[in-house]
This record gives C-alpha cells, structure tokens and sequence, in this order.
C-alpha cells in the first residue's frame, strides 16, 4: 500500500516535472525559431552566421572571410589580427576559424597607433596586420610598409 | 549543399559501424532497440578516440590507416557467432524502439537545429573545429607547430575525440562549416538512449519513457542555444559537453550494471565500462580527471561492504577499469606534454593548489553561482529537483535497507555530488584571465553542469525501482538483483 502511494506520488512528480519542462521548451522556442527561420533562409552560411550575432552590417564576416582567403591563397602563412572593441572576439574566431593553415594571431591594441601596430606585427613575424579602417573596411595592411618609416625615425 | 554534408554521415555510419562490431566482441545482447543504436555510437566514437591518441603522434591519423582499423571490431561478428551461448535474457527491440518515439521529435528538432545554424560557437571555432583542420592536413593532434605559444588559445592539449571526428569527415571531403553540423546531435540520441535503456530495465516502460523525455525537454540540452553568454548549449551545437555527458553517464551506467551482474554479463559490462570510459578520458579535459574520479568512488565504497557481496566481488574489475582509465589520461597528457596551454588553464598541474588557496575567498559567491544556474528552470527545466527528493526518499527508507543496499544507492549520489564539487572547485582554481572567475562562469558554468545533469535521472529512477528489498528477516538470500529482475 505504501509503495503504491509513493510509487503514484512520483509518478505524479514526472507528469508535473514533464509539464514545466515542456512549457519552458516552448519559452525557449519562440525566442530560438524566428531566429532560426531567418537564417535557415539560403543566403549562405558566412551571411547567417552574421546574422546570428545580430551583427549591424551583415556583410561583414564576409569580407573578412574573404580577406582571409586572399591572403592564404597568396601563400601567407602569419598575419596578425588587430582589433578592439564590440564583437572582437566573435570576429577574431571567425578568422581563427577560416584562416587555417594560415596563423592567426590576435593583438589587441586600442591605444596605439597604426604605425605602431604594424610594429608590433612585425616583431611578431606576421606579413600582413588585418583591422577595420573607417570608410574602407576589412583591410590588411602588409608589415613592411611600417618598416622604412620605423629606419627613417631611428635615422633621425 | 549534400555534398558538403555526406562526408559527415559517412563518418556517422562508420562509428555506428565500430560500435556495432564492439558491442559483437563484447557480447553485449542485452543491450537492444535504441539503447543498442547510442551505445553502439558511443564506443565507435571512444574507439576512433583511442585510436587518434596512439597513431596521431605517429602522424598516422588518415583514412587508409585509420577507417580499416575503426573496423576491425567488425570481426566481432564472426567471433561472436562461433562461440555463441544462450542468448541473454530476450529483449524485444521493437518494444523499446516504440517507448522511445516521443523522445524521436525532440532529436529531430535538434537535427533541424543544427542543419540551419552555421559552425557559429567561440569554442567551436578556435578549439575543436580548428584541431579537427590540423588533425586532417598534418595527421595527428599534437604537430609540432601547436607547441608555439601564439597557439595556446587554440588549447591543442584537449583531448582528440570530438575533433577527431571532424578530423575524419574534412578528410572526406566535407565543408568545415555546413559539414560539421549534423554529427552533434546524434550525442544527444545516445545520451537518451543510454538513460533510457537504463531506466527501462529497472522501471516500467512508462517510467522510462517519463524520466528520459524529462531530459529530451530540459531546455539546455535540447533547444537553448545560449544564455547569460553560455554559448552553445544545445545538442547542435558542435562542442564536447553533450559528447562527455554521453559518455560519463554510460560510463556510471555501465558501472551500475556491471555491479549488479555476475559471469558473462557482468564481463560484458565491465569491457563497455572500460570503452566507453576511455571515451570520456578523451573526450575534454573534464573526463580526463572525473572519468578514473568516478571509478575510484565506486572503488572506494566497495571496501564499506563485504568482499562476498556484490559490491565487494566486484572490487577487482573496478581496479582494473580504474587502471585503465588512469593509464589513459597520463598516457594523453604525457602525448600532449609539450602542446602550448594558456597561462592560467593548467587545472592538472601542481599550480593548481596555489591557485586553491588564494581563490577560497570567493567560495561563498561561487556556492551562490551554482545554486541559482541549478535553480534556473530557463536551463533545466526541474531536473534538479529530483535529486532533492531522492535524498528525502534515500533517508526515509535508510533504516530499511542493509548495507549492501545503501552503499549501491547512494554510489550514483556521490557520484553527482562529486561532479557538482568538481565544478566548484575549477572556479576556485580557476587562474583564467588574471582570475576572472566571475567570467568564465558566465560563459561555462551551464556546460559544466551539464557533463553530470544525466545523473539526476539514474537518481530518480530510484524512485520508481519497485524492488527495495527489506532487511531480511527470514532466511531470504535472494540477491537484490534477483529480486529486482524478478519484479521487473
């Protein structure tokens, strides 16, 4: 008697369990599903995945992505990626990600200048520094173009 | 767009495959209908782990070499069939498989999940996904490039499972994004499976059906992708908690089982313990400690019992499991000894009881931490309810049981809390980022919890195991598996 009454009071406990858990699936649907119906759109991945981070411009993992692929087609095999700020992270991972067998390394250099951090890269045997220029985008810059200005200071 | 992906299910059905050959070698026939399928998955997934620890330093990780071997086990088969016995007791697949088709919906959403959203995660990207291209191009997972220190955030001392068998489809020809997708949720498939399986040979098939649909719908296992920025916590998401999950929890399953059997069976359970343990040696760094963890509590309790009792008899394979399983995550740490490693992320070194004292400061807050993500029911739904009441049941009926009893009841308890305490103490120890603790929490703590939260489920399938046996009183000496198969 008393192993049915507990057996029935746990039973009880699942169908319970099971409703809660069910009506939190649902919560968590309709966030996920809309989300997931716009990127599911055949837009290609790079742009959803853009998206997915609720990126403004969605065309920027993009370009990025398609930097990269220059540079590793041109054969280089180090590049530094200089950032700060919003989103970094997700964006230096998508590198990281799509550069493979080319390196990635990561600076981050808020407070230098540009000349500086194509120093930097240098110091770090990268060939090329890739930032986001105002106006201009995804650029790399190549490390060399900071090497003379560098001789022509120490010159002075 | 199917060419992207077919590599990826090759690589599916060639585990499946192994596994399949594995469960033949190890005459495992009471295993049936979906649990037969997951478990069959889990030990080809843990073979091709194996099996990319010992060739990948030789460079020796490439399909001629590799899917022959992942194979090889099939002669299990032939083996199996020329020393066939009675079959164990008769289990009707089609039965199981019909218990199981609620949970099927909620797999093929994660499915759905993971055929829509791109490779997106941070750890996906940097870690696994990025160790999966290096294993396909230089053959092993631990190159001599990854030893520089500009890699250390590409952590290439983690264990090879998961990559490897992203490794093995981007050999095939697949996508490193769209390929990558739909091989993850079929850990979720046999982590259900496994609880399934387990529960239905203790409880009623309702039951089974209840507590493994109460996992199928904790929201953190299933739909949720992220939250309070722990990304990717779903089963589509290509990471390695769900994965360890999977395999920590047959690893307690099997543990259990093999406890409760004696002869062939208990043999056969022992040898899939010991597969799928080394599973979770190499499946994260988390199973490298808590997979030999969980062995030497079982180990530990088996001396609080009679060395004629169940238990007792079984402290031997336990120490050889445990063996096995300690030799294999020395032998991985030995493999990666020179690969870079963050300042800050060395958990296994003596550094880490630097780091112990000087975080005790924070264990109130930490404590706090888990308690509320336990309590959130955005996450678990109220997984983490039974446990509770599984405590009040355990202590209600503690009198009534003898120590053999008790001891075997509470292994599963002690297993989840050392899970729970393992948790704790990483943030304690934690040296990441200058010791940002109260970070790394927000982004890892819910997948954390997640590589012990199946454990709640054997708990509560205490509940409805119809068969504690009281103390006897009389001269019963029926065994308490007996009684139990013989309610069951």
């Amino acid at each position: 008697m008393m192993k049915r009454a507990s057996y029935s009071l746990g039973l009880l406990l699942l169908g319970v369990s099971l409703i809660i858990n069910l009506v939190n699936v649902q919560e968590a649907l309709d966030v996920r599903l809309p989300v997931d119906r716009k990127i599911g759109s055949r837009v290609g991945s790079i742009a959803r995945r853009a998206g997915l981070y609720g990126l403004s411009n969605a065309t920027m993992i993009t370009e990025l992505e398609e930097l990269i692929q220059k540079l590793r087609s041109e054969g280089h095999t180090r590049v530094v990626f200089s950032y700060s700020g919003k989103h970094s992270n997700v964006l230096a991972s998508t590198a990281i990600h799509s550069a493979w067998p080319m390196q990635i390394i990561e600076q981050e250099m808020p407070s230098l200048k540009r000349n500086e951090r194509l120093l930097v890269a240098a110091s770090l045997n990268a060939s090329h520094m890739i930032s986001v220029r105002p106006g201009q985008g995804w650029v790399a810059t190549p490390v060399e173009t900071a090497i003379p200005k560098r001789k022509a200071g120490a010159g002075d | 767009m199917f060419d992207a992906r077919w590599p990826s299910l090759v690589v599916l059905a060639v585990l499946i495959l192994s596994g399949y050959g594995w469960l033949a070698c190890f005459r495992a026939r009471a295993l049936s209908g979906p649990e037969r399928l997951g478990v069959a998955f889990a030990c080809g997934g843990a073979w091709l782990g194996l099996l990319a620890a010992v060739l990948g330093p030789f460079e020796l990780f490439i399909p001629a070499i590799i899917i022959p071997l992942q194979l090889a086990p099939l002669a299990g088969f032939f083996v199996g069939r020329a020393t066939a016995e009675e079959p164990d007791e008769p289990s009707s697949p089609s039965r199981a498989w019909l218990g199981f088709l609620p949970v099927i919906p909620l797999v093929v959403l994660s499915f759905w999940f993971a055929a829509q959203r791109p490779v997106w995660s941070i750890d996906a990207q940097r870690r696994w996904v990025l160790k999966a291209q290096w294993m396909a191009d230089e053959h092993t997972p631990v190159p001599e490039r990854m030893a520089e220190v500009e890699w250390a955030h590409a952590h290439p001392s983690y264990p090879p499972l998961i990559s490897a068998i992203c490794a093995q489809a981007l050999q095939l020809g697949s996508d490193r994004d769209e390929g990558m997708r739909l091989m993850f949720p079929s850990f979720l498939f046999a982590l259900l499976a496994v609880i399934y399986g387990y529960v239905r040979r203790r409880a009623p098939p309702l039951i089974a059906t209840g507590l493994t649909l109460l996992l199928a719908t904790a929201p953190c296992f299933s739909v949720l992708d992220a939250k309070k920025g722990s990304y990717g916590l779903g089963a589509d998401s290509v990471l390695a908690d769900i994965p360890l999950a999977l395999f920590l929890t047959s690893l307690s399953v099997f543990v259990l089982e093999a406890i409760g059997s004696s002869g062939r069976i208990a043999k056969t359970y022992w040898s899939l313990a010991t597969l799928i343990g080394i599973g979770a040696v190499l499946t994260k760094n988390e199973g490298l400690l808590f997979a030999p963890v969980t062995l030497a509590i079982a180990l530990g309790l088996a001396f609080f019992v009679k060395r004629e009792s169940p238990l007792g008899r079984a402290r031997r394979p336990m120490l050889v499991v445990f063996a096995i399983l300690t030799s294999t995550s020395l032998f991985w740490k030995w493999i990666a000894r020179n690969m870079a490693v963050r300042a800050g992320e060395e958990y296994l070194s003596a550094g880490v009881f630097e780091e112990l004292s000087s975080g005790a400061r924070r264990t109130a807050r930490i404590f706090d931490r888990i308690v509320d993500s336990l309590a959130d029911q955005g996450l678990w739904g109220v997984l983490w309810i039974w446990p509770l009441i599984w405590l009040v049941w355990f202590a209600i009926r503690f009198l009534k049981m003898d120590a053999e009893q008790r001891v075997r009841r509470v292994l599963p308890f002690l297993w989840l809390s050392a899970g729970l305490a393992m948790v704790f103490g990483a943030y304690v120890a934690t040296g990441w980022k200058q010791g940002s603790w109260s970070k790394l929490m927000n982004v890892s703590l819910a997948r954390l919890l997640i590589h012990h939260a199946p454990l709640a489920l054997i708990l509560a399938c205490d509940l409805f195991t119809t068969d504690v046996k009281e103390k006897p009183t009389t001269s019963d000496e029926t065994s308490y598996l007996d009684a139990e198969s013989a309610i069951g």
